[in-house]
């Protein structure tokens, strides 16, 4: 009697979905993804190299940027490569798989440098403060020209790892 | 001696802006509709030239400690100019927002992309990158710098082609024959 009694519950559940499907004309929504993302557009202002900005999600805080120009080194040594440091602070309860985006712009809105990491391991372990480099080893000579930059964070709880389905394949 | 210098310090500071000149830079925005993945675009600069883009959203490395993703853009260049070039490209994507969904740069690792040749740079995204499905358009900047001039001869070496080789070949009149 019970099992019956469930059984036109789930009926009946079952057939308001379809009902509600129809009426709104959309299938039902998948779960959410896990991840986070946040982008947002700075002005380039950094005194000796270091620009302090506020970008987080959760608990997760960008702070600090730092930008290393390349030091040329003469004759035939290589010269080193410009890179922007971000400091990073988990002040979460739990591990994130952290990336990093950048896009460096002149006054005119073209591209001056672009790049992405992750923090040092890939993730960063609650209540750790790291760091994330991103490299410009192929496009960076016009650096000096830049006025503004746009910062991406994306963050996924490191022990979501079923959660991630992104087999896709190119559109 | 010192007439001597000066022209030492005049030729180094010649070879610098030169080579400081020859750095060149190209950027352009596409809106993001590739088919099967490709896309035609042409950003160019000092005759080198992208013109095509193939995405491929990849997916992520599983069993791996760090789960990097594989999606990548393949970027394809020519270098149709007369000159040598060190090439770099970049490549931002956003979303409809604006917001930066993807960023990434390739370039001529050591030497030079030869005059006339082509080369693909693969630009990986392994970090940021799982709202690439929401691309909305993109930016590309192509940045390159030709070979210095005062590493290659001055003047250019000369093909060999049949009409130069016949035309410098040394000819002797054919003598006429006299009755004896």
């Amino acid at each position: 009697m019970r099992v019956r009694s469930w059984l036109a519950a789930a009926g009946i559940a079952g057939i308001a979905g379809i009902a509600a499907a129809r009426v709104t004309g959309q299938p039902a929504p998948p779960p959410a993804s896990p991840f986070q993302q946040v982008s947002q557009k700075f002005d380039y202002k950094p005194v000796k190299q270091i620009q302090a900005i506020q970008l987080g999600l959760e608990k997760i805080q960008v702070r600090q940027i730092v930008f290393a120009p390349a030091s040329e080194a003469g004759g035939k040594q290589r010269h080193s490569v410009p890179e922007a440091v971000l400091s990073i602070d988990n002040d979460g309860p739990t591990t994130e798989v952290i990336g990093v985006a950048i896009a460096i712009f002149d006054a005119d809105g073209n591209l001056l440098a672009a790049g992405c990491a992750g923090a040092r391991q890939g993730w960063l372990a609650a209540g750790e403060k790291g760091t994330a480099s991103i490299r410009f080893p192929f496009v960076y000579r016009s650096l000096d020209k830049a006025k503004t930059f746009q910062l991406t964070l994306e963050i996924l709880p490191k022990s979501s790892r079923g959660a991630e389905a992104e087999g896709t394949a190119a559109r | 001696m010192r007439a001597r210098r000066v022209l030492g310090a005049a030729c180094v500071a010649a070879v610098l802006a030169v080579s400081a000149a020859s750095a060149q830079v190209a950027t352009k925005k596409y809106d993001w509709h590739p088919e099967n993945g490709a896309q035609d675009i042409d950003v160019q600069t000092d005759k080198v030239v992208v013109s095509n883009v193939l995405w491929d959203m990849g997916g992520t490395m599983k069993g791996t400690p760090l789960r990097k993703s594989s999606a990548n853009v393949r970027v394809r260049i020519d270098n149709n100019g007369s000159q040598d070039a060190e090439v770099g490209v970049a490549v931002v994507v956003f979303d409809a927002e604006g917001n930066v969904v993807a960023a990434g740069s390739n370039g001529t690792k050591w030497g030079f992309l030869n005059k006339g040749d082509r080369t693909y740079y693969n630009i990986d995204f392994p970090y940021v990158y799982r709202r690439l499905d929401q691309a909305a358009n993109f930016m590309v900047t192509l940045e390159t710098r030709v070979k210095s001039s005062s590493k290659s001869s001055s003047t250019p070496s000369k093909k060999w082609t049949p009409s130069a080789a016949t035309s410098e070949v040394e000819t002797e009149p054919i003598p006429t024959p006299r009755p004896q």
